[in-house]
């Protein structure tokens, strides 16, 4: 494929599995075939990567994190962690709000592909 | 904590994934209407997961509101004509000759020619509208269904409702009943998914080798590592990831995370934890 192909690593998030049972609605009521749906996720890919780039101009917000480590594995270029009592901090930039907000979690998996490869893999 | 970029990201996702699959649609011959459907099973399914607020979230609750009151409205109507209803079938069972003892029919509000009756004179005051009408339950929203028999709703929450009814056709009006209420339980309104009844599967559904101890064995695993798997999962890039001892740090980008229920965005992300 000549055209730069994109991680399907966000077909995870909220927005990725309501496209994905939306898709698959259309597939059962026999309205749409399988290969279509492939074609819509693939555009899927392509855009929330490129939406979610800087350039973008959408995500500005800085998180971080901080907790204990309860499990780490790399393989096949891609990081998960799962990291348990998780103070989460975030600032969001874009609507001037002075305090960040801190969020305790639990629990928390956290799923990374190397950022070099984004875009032209 | 706002997630408002979040909102910004997906309605974004969303018209751009539309616009595009435009030409993927025509090419495989599916017309605009379908395209028109993916977006508004989209949108509806993400409002559902309540991970944000979406612009057409009010344009919803507005219509859904105008839609409540609209159907306040005919119920309101359909009890006037229910009542209507009640009223005149009181009027036929007044119409029913009944053979009372004593001609004590006379000035119970009975709308039944005067003359017809002028030869019964006593004027027994007594036994007033006796055997006309049903005692007390019989109220205004009553339920009344078609083969006359009228079932009090009864605002009662705890435990069955219990009642004697005297019937020279009793068995047949116990067939009619349990075949209402059967149809009624048909129609349990579930939302979430097809209504499977069957109860047998739950053996047979896979090879017999699989014993219960694989099973709990597995669902072990699966609790430890992808347990919360749905929730609480951060989906992004890295640019970095360092270790000194047991300590780790990493430095992450553009990602999408799923904190408590609700989504955020971010650029940029920096983690430490220790191992």
């Amino acid at each position: 494929m000549s055209a730069p192909a994109y991680y399907e690593l966000y077909r995870r998030s909220t927005i990725g599995t309501t496209l994905a049972d939306a898709l698959d609605t259309l597939i059962s009521d026999e309205k749409i075939q399988p290969q279509l749906a492939m074609r819509i996720l693939h555009n899927f890919d392509r855009i929330v990567s490129e939406l979610l780039k800087s350039e973008a101009g959408i995500a500005k917000s800085k998180l971080t994190f901080k907790g204990d480590l309860h499990t780490y594995r790399f393989c096949d270029d891609v990081w998960t962690f799962i990291i348990k009592n998780v103070l989460i901090k975030l600032t969001d930039v874009s609507t001037n709000d002075s305090n960040d907000n801190e969020i305790n979690v639990d629990k928390f998996k956290i799923v990374a592909c190397n950022s070099r490869k984004a875009g032209d893999l | 904590m706002s997630n408002f970029e979040a909102t910004r990201l997906y309605e974004q996702v969303i018209e751009e994934v539309i616009t595009d699959s435009r030409q993927d649609f025509e090419d495989s011959g599916i017309d605009e209407s379908t395209l028109q459907e993916l977006r508004k099973i989209w949108c509806q399914k993400l409002s559902q997961s309540s991970i944000a607020k979406f612009s057409w979230d009010e344009e919803a609750s507005r219509e859904e509101e105008e839609a409540l009151r609209q159907q306040q409205q005919e119920q309101q109507q359909e009890e006037q004509i229910h009542q209507d209803e009640l009223h005149q079938q009181q009027q036929l069972h007044h119409e029913v000759p009944v053979p009372a003892p004593d001609g004590d029919l006379h000035s119970s509000g009975l709308e039944l020619p005067n003359s017809a009756l002028s030869y019964n004179t006593t004027t027994s005051v007594a036994s007033n509208n006796s055997g006309l009408q049903l005692p007390g339950i019989k109220s205004e929203d009553d339920v009344g269904d078609d083969n006359g028999l009228m079932i009090p709703t009864i605002g009662q929450a705890d435990g069955t409702i219990e009642f004697t009814m005297y019937s020279s056709e009793a068995a047949r009006l116990m067939e009619k009943i349990k075949r209402k209420n059967q149809n009624n339980l048909k129609k349990l309104a579930q939302a979430d998914g097809a209504d499977d009844f069957d109860d047998d599967d739950i053996y047979n559904d896979s090879d017999d080798i699989n014993s219960d101890l694989d099973d709990d064995v597995e669902s072990d695993k699966e609790d430890d590592e992808d347990g919360q798997d749905d929730g609480q999962i951060m989906l992004c890039l890295y640019d970095k990831v360092q270790r000194v001892k047991n300590k780790w740090k990493s430095t992450l980008k553009e990602g999408v995370a799923n904190i408590n229920g609700r989504d955020y965005v971010f650029q940029k992300a920096n983690g430490e934890s220790e191992w």
